[in-house]
C-alpha cells in the first residue's frame, strides 16, 4: 500500500486521524511536497481523538484534507442517537478550519469539491474539513443483514447509489454507452475472480511469519 | 567525570542526538517551556508544546516515526500513559506487523513514575510492565545517571517504539555521566556488584537499595551479586541465567506491584531455565496490589528498602541444600553449618 501513497490505517475507529496528523507533521518538517488525506466516519467523529487531531492540526498548521464519509451509521447505531445536529462539517468552525459538506452520492460533485479542498490545504498549509454526505449500502460487517435498518429509508439510499447515477449520466452524455459498461464491469469481475482464485491458491503463512516484521 | 543529574543528562541525549541527526525533535506538554535551551539551539519546530491531549501526542509520534522522522515525546506522568495506550500499544506496537513490515515506529516516550513526591495513585503509578506486556514495544527503566543518558541515546536511534520510564526519586539524585559520546545499548543488563551467593535483580529505584543490602550480607559473610536489569524489553535473559547459574538464589526487586510484575517473568523463565541450579527459592520483592498512595510512609512503602532486600537475601541463603524451600522467616533447615550460608 505504501507504493499507491498510502501510508498507515488503523482498524480501531478513529485511530487514522491521530496518525495524520504525524505524516502531515512529516510532510510538512521534511519538506515534501502535497499533502495528507485522511478519511475517517460520522462514528470517528464522535471519538475523542476526532476533536484532539482537528485541534492539533489547526494550531499547527497541518496540512491535512479531513474527509468525513457521514454515511449515517455508527456500526449498529443511527448517528440520529450518537450526535446533536447533523452535520460532522459543523464542527470545523469550532478549531477554526474551513469545511464543507457535498452530496456523497453524486461522483463528479465530490470530484469538484475533494479539488477544491485539496488545492485549499495546498495553497494554505492548513488543515480543511470536507464532509460527504451519504449511506452506507452494505452493513457493519459481512453477512449484516441490517435488519436494524429502517427499510424506507435504506432503499431511499439505494435509489441514490453513486455508482448508478454517474453510469447513467455517462450513458447519457454518451461518455460510456451502457454496452461498454457493461464490457467494464465484465472485465473488473473477471479481475476479482482471478485475484479471488490467486488468494484460495495460495498457501497459508508459515509460523515463522508469527514472529517477522515485530520487531524492526 | 562531570557530575549530572538524571534531568540534565536527559537533556544532553536530546541536544546531542538531535545535533546529530536533523530528524530528531522532541514535543510534550510543556517541552518547549521546560527545556528553553533546545528551543534556542534547534528551534520551535523541532521543540513543541503540545496541548494537554496525550493521545494525540502519542499518536502523532508514530506517524511522524513511521514517515521520517524521530520523535521523542514527553507524556510526563506514567499514568497518563492511559489516554495514549491506542496510539502506543494498537498503532505504534502493531502497525509494523499488520502492515508486513512496510513501516517501523522510532518514537520515544518519556514517562515519570514511582514515590518520592507525594504525587499519589493518578500521577505514580509504576505500570511499566503492561508495555512489556504489549507486542512491538520496548521498555526502559535506567536508574544511573550515565545510563539515563546512554540509553536515551539509544532509544533515539532505536527503529522501535521505546517506552523510557524516568523513576521521580531519582530525577535529581547527581551521578557520574562520562564525557563525550556514552552510548548504552538496549537489552543488556549491568553487573554493579559481583558476588556469589545471592543475585540481586533491580531496576529504577530499588537499585541503589540492592547495592546497600549488599553491603549489609557482605558483613554477614554473604556475597550478594546485584545487577541492574536496565532494560525491561528486551530481557538479558542471558545476563539473568549466568548470575542464577552462579549464585543458584535469586532476590527480584521492584517498586512496582508484584503481581504481575516484570519480577514475575523473570522468577518464570529462571524457574524454566535454571531450575536444576536453584538452591533456594525464588524470592519477588515489590509494591502491594493497591493504588500509589500520597502519604509519605505509605508511598513510601511500595519500594522494597534495604532492611527488607537484606532480610530475604538472608533468608533464602539459609537454604543450602536444592530445592527445600521454606516459607520466608521459617527456621533455617537442618543441613549442618550452612545456615546462614
Amino acid at each position: 500500500m505504501r507504493e499507491l501513497g498510502v501510508v498507515l490505517t488503523s482498524t480501531i475507529v478513529g485511530g487514522e486521524m491521530s496518525l495524520a496528523t504525524g505524516v502531515a507533521l512529516s510532510q510538512k518538517m521534511l519538506g515534501r511536497p502535497g499533502i495528507v488525506a485522511c478519511f475517517f466516519g460520522d462514528g470517528a467523529a464522535c471519538e475523542g481523538v476526532f476533536h484532539e487531531s482537528l485541534n492539533l492540526a489547526a494550531v499547527w498548521e497541518l496540512p491535512i484534507l479531513y474527509v468525513c464519509e457521514n454515511n449515517q451509521w455508527q456500526a449498529f447505531v443511527h448517528r440520529r442517537e450518537t450526535m446533536t445536529g447533523e452535520h460532522i462539517a459543523d464542527r470545523g468552525a469550532a478549531y477554526g478550519i474551513d469545511s464543507a459538506t457535498v452530496d456523497g452520492n453524486d461522483v463528479l460533485a465530490v470530484q469538484h469539491a475533494a479539488l477544491e479542498a485539496s488545492a485549499q490545504v495546498c495553497g494554505s498549509g492548513r488543515p480543511f474539513l470536507l464532509e460527504t454526505w451519504t449511506c452506507r449500502s452494505r452493513g457493519h460487517f459481512e453477512p449484516d443483514d441490517q435488519a436494524y435498518v429502517d427499510p424506507t429509508e435504506h432503499s431511499a439510499w439505494l435509489a441514490r447509489d453513486p455508482i448508478a447515477r454517474s453510469r447513467q449520466r455517462l450513458a447519457d452524455n454518451g461518455r460510456l454507452p451502457h454496452a461498454d459498461a457493461a464490457a467494464l464491469d465484465q472485465r473488473l469481475r473477471q479481475r476479482i475472480a482471478t485475484a479471488l482464485a490467486f488468494a484460495e491458491a495460495s498457501p497459508f503463512p508459515t509460523l515463522d511469519e508469527l514472529s517477522t516484521d515485530v520487531y524492526a | 567525570m562531570p557530575i549530572l543529574t538524571p534531568c540534565a543528562a536527559i537533556g544532553e541525549a536530546l541536544a546531542e542526538e538531535m545535533h546529530r541527526d536533523p530528524t530528531v525533535l522532541v514535543f510534550g506538554e510543556g517541552v518547549a517551556t521546560k527545556r528553553h535551551e533546545l528551543v534556542s539551539e534547534f528551534g520551535a519546530t523541532r521543540v513543541r508544546n503540545t496541548p494537554l491531549a496525550e493521545g494525540i501526542t502519542a499518536g502523532t509520534a508514530a506517524g511522524a516515526g513511521a514517515t521520517g522522522l524521530r520523535p521523542v515525546i514527553d507524556l510526563l506522568f506514567a499514568p497518563v500513559l492511559c489516554y495514549a495506550m491506542d496510539e502506543l500499544i494498537n498503532s505504534a506496537g502493531k502497525l509494523r506487523f499488520i502492515s508486513g513490515g512496510q513501516f517501523s515506529f522510532p518514537l520515544v516516550t518519556l514517562a515519570m513514575t514511582g514515590g518520592g513526591w507525594g504525587v499519589g495513585a493518578q500521577h505514580n503509578h509504576n505500570n511499566e510492565a503492561w508495555f512489556v506486556h504489549s507486542p512491538g514495544l520496548k521498555v526502559i527503566m535506567p536508574s544511573s545517571a550515565a545510563d539515563f543518558k546512554g540509553l536515551l541515546k539509544s532509544a533515539i536511534r532505536d527503529d522501535n517504539a521505546v517506552l523510557f520510564f524516568i523513576d521521580l526519586a531519582l530525577l535529581h539524585e547527581p551521578g557520574e555521566v562520562p564525557d563525550g559520546e556514552h552510548v548504552v545499548p538496549l537489552g543488556k543488563a549491568r553487573i554493579l556488584r559481583p558476588g556469589a551467593d545471592v543475585t540481586l535483580l533491580s531496576y529504577g529505584k530499588t537499585v541503589p537499595s540492592c547495592l546497600a543490602a549488599a553491603e549489609q550480607l557482605a558483613a554477614a559473610g554473604i556475597g550478594a551479586e546485584v545487577i541492574d536489569l536496565r532494560s525491561l524489553k528486551p530481557l538479558d535473559e542471558s545476563a539473568i541465567l549466568a548470575s542464577v547459574h552462579k549464585t543458584g538464589r535469586l532476590v527480584v526487586v521492584h517498586e512496582a506491584a508484584r503481581m504481575a510484575g516484570v519480577g514475575a517473568e523473570i522468577a518464570a523463565q529462571v524457574a524454566e531455565k535454571a531450575f536444576t541450579r536453584l538452591r533456594a527459592p525464588i524470592v519477588r520483592l515489590g509494591g502491594p496490589d493497591a493504588p500509589a498512595a500520597a502519604s509519605f510512609p505509605l508511598e513510601q512503602a511500595f519500594a522494597p528498602d534495604a532492611a527488607a532486600i537484606f532480610a530475604a537475601a538472608r533468608s533464602i541463603c539459609g537454604h543450602a541444600s536444592p530445592l527445600q524451600a521454606l516459607p520466608l522467616g521459617s527456621a533455617a533447615p537442618g543441613n549442618g553449618g550452612q545456615a546462614h550460608l
